[in-house]
């Protein structure tokens, strides 16, 4: 009841200061998005809509007080929308209705929802603190799930040990283990990039020991996917660094560390991954995209949210002999394409594809904008940071089924509000080194 | 005791960051702060918007 009581106060608190303008209501609504109050303690006011209300007052201010020079109509904006649009189109055909409309009832929400962001987040301030909301939203489960790891030695594969106590967003292993590694470069970016924390030794250490413990969150849970993600952070850490063979040797050593401190059963778990012949879980994912491609090479269009529901196979029983078999039915995708694929067909993957691609696009032209001003520096970094996000979403994702999660919709509106940022200060701005058709594309209105 | 330790810490923060981001982007008037970096922050909340 106290912790109800004090989360019920947080989001008066964080409401109140969003009345200020409607770029902070916005970043309430990442924080009840991400942290999400009614699954940590809620005695007080279970039924209460409480990301609507904040959502719906962000929109609502900005459409009221603000609008002030908006971003361009992009792509990426495009894309969104029509993949808002289809995966609503798929929903009226869906093969399970009432599942699938009640995952397009949370999914749609922060599709949409990240279509609005570029909208209010334009200033370097406003793009770090929705950074840094985002990093302390999360932290809220990576804190507990890391600190019992390393105390524990991690509970075993599907244990809950994060704030959220439901098989459910944050509470799902795979999806907590994909949110911890895509989070670690922005928490190394705000390790030299803080100044809404203003930066001193202290908050060096606190953003680092937060990447530690999301480290320590990945191998908690036990995700062979996510151990991949780590591979894919070390491996952009390492090619980015100017200092490569002292990064080398401190990977090496927190290898060692792992390999030396984690317990009997996450070795047995890791080393499936060179196993496939004898790991069920491996066989039913293969089998699970094999009825995936079937199914869509008859509904093209895809069977709606959760269309998984229906599959049905058989899986040969490991050791028997008499080619005994048992049935499996309504498994997950296990792969965010697959689930993309299977749920709204090709021209969904398209889009989502598109919208993925599109990122890359907006972060390079960041990249690119903003090497001729020096000052712009920390956009550059921010923008490599979500580069190498998105880089393990795709690792990761090819394993886990997070394509609608909300965090992946907050990289790709991010991707937008720092490429229209940096294309703005351009255009004000002399650009010494731009030169050709860059420089004349940016002159335009 | 972890769990109350990370809502209290997290929870702080995000207050703390929505109050200081507030006050840069001069939003909030009892928060304002008359410095550089706030200076810059409004003057950007001028030309893109708050």
């Amino acid at each position: 009841m106290v912790r109800s009581l004090y989360l019920v106060a947080v989001y008066l608190a964080i409401f109140g200061i969003g009345l200020g303008a409607p770029f902070l209501l916005t970043l309430g609504y990442v924080w009840v998005d991400i942290f999400r109050p009614e699954n940590v303690a809620w005695d007080l006011l279970p039924d209460l809509p409480v990301a609507m209300v904040m959502g719906g007052a962000a929109i609502g201010s900005y459409l009221v007080l603000d609008r002030v020079a908006p971003p361009r109509i992009s792509a990426i904006l495009i894309f969104t929308l029509l993949f808002c649009g289809w995966v609503t189109a798929t929903s009226f055909w869906a093969v399970v209705p009432i599942p699938a409309w009640n995952k397009w009832d949370w999914a749609f929400k922060g599709m949409l929802f990240s279509a609005f962001i570029p909208f209010v987040i334009r200033s370097r301030n406003q793009i770090e603190a929705f950074v840094q909301v985002y990093i302390f939203s999360l932290a809220a489960n990576i804190i507990p799930f890391g600190a019992k790891t390393a105390l524990s030695g991690g509970g075993g594969y599907a244990q809950q040990l994060g704030l959220i106590n439901r098989n459910f967003f944050l509470g799902e292993s795979d999806t907590l283990a994909a949110a911890a590694a895509m989070a670690i470069p922005l928490m190394l970016y705000l390790a030299t990039h803080t100044r809404i924390i203003p930066r001193n030794r202290w908050t060096t250490i606190g953003y680092t020991g937060l990447a530690l413990l999301a480290v320590l969150t990945i191998i908690g849970t036990h995700e062979r996917a996510g151990i991949l993600g780590l591979g894919v952070v070390a491996c952009s850490l390492w090619i980015k660094s100017r200092q490569k063979l002292p990064l080398a040797a401190l990977f090496a050593a927190i290898g060692m560390v792992i390999a030396v401190t984690a317990p009997t059963d996450w070795w047995e778990r890791m080393s499936t991954m060179s196993n496939i012949e004898n790991d069920g879980s491996i066989t039913v994912r293969l089998k699970v995209w094999e009825w995936t491609l079937d199914y869509v090479s008859e509904h093209p269009n895809g069977g709606g949210f959760q269309a998984y529901r229906i599959n049905e196979f058989e899986i040969p029983v490991k050791g028997a002999e008499n080619g005994e078999v048992r049935i499996e039915v309504g498994r997950a995708y296990h792969s965010m394409f697959f689930e993309v694929l299977g749920e709204h067909g090709w021209l969904g993957l398209g889009l989502f594809l598109g919208l993925i691609l599109l990122s890359f696009r907006a972060l390079r032209q960041t990249v690119r904008y903003s090497r001729s001003l020096p000052h712009l520096a920390w956009a550059r970094d921010l923008a490599s940071a979500l580069q190498a996000s998105l880089l393990v979403m795709l690792t990761v994702g090819a394993f886990i089924g997070i394509a609608f999660q909300p965090f992946v919709y907050y990289i790709v509106a991010l991707s937008v509000s720092l490429r229209e940022y940096a294309r703005r200060v351009l255009e004000q701005e002399p650009a010494p080194l731009l030169v050709g058709n860059e420089s004349l594309a940016l002159a335009r209105p | 005791m972890i769990d109350t330790f990370a809502i209290l810490t997290t929870t702080i923060a995000v207050l703390y960051i929505l109050v200081r981001a507030a006050a840069f982007d001069r939003s909030l008037p009892w928060f304002e702060k008359d410095d550089a970096q706030s200076a810059k922050a409004a003057a950007e909340r001028d030309r893109f918007g708050s």
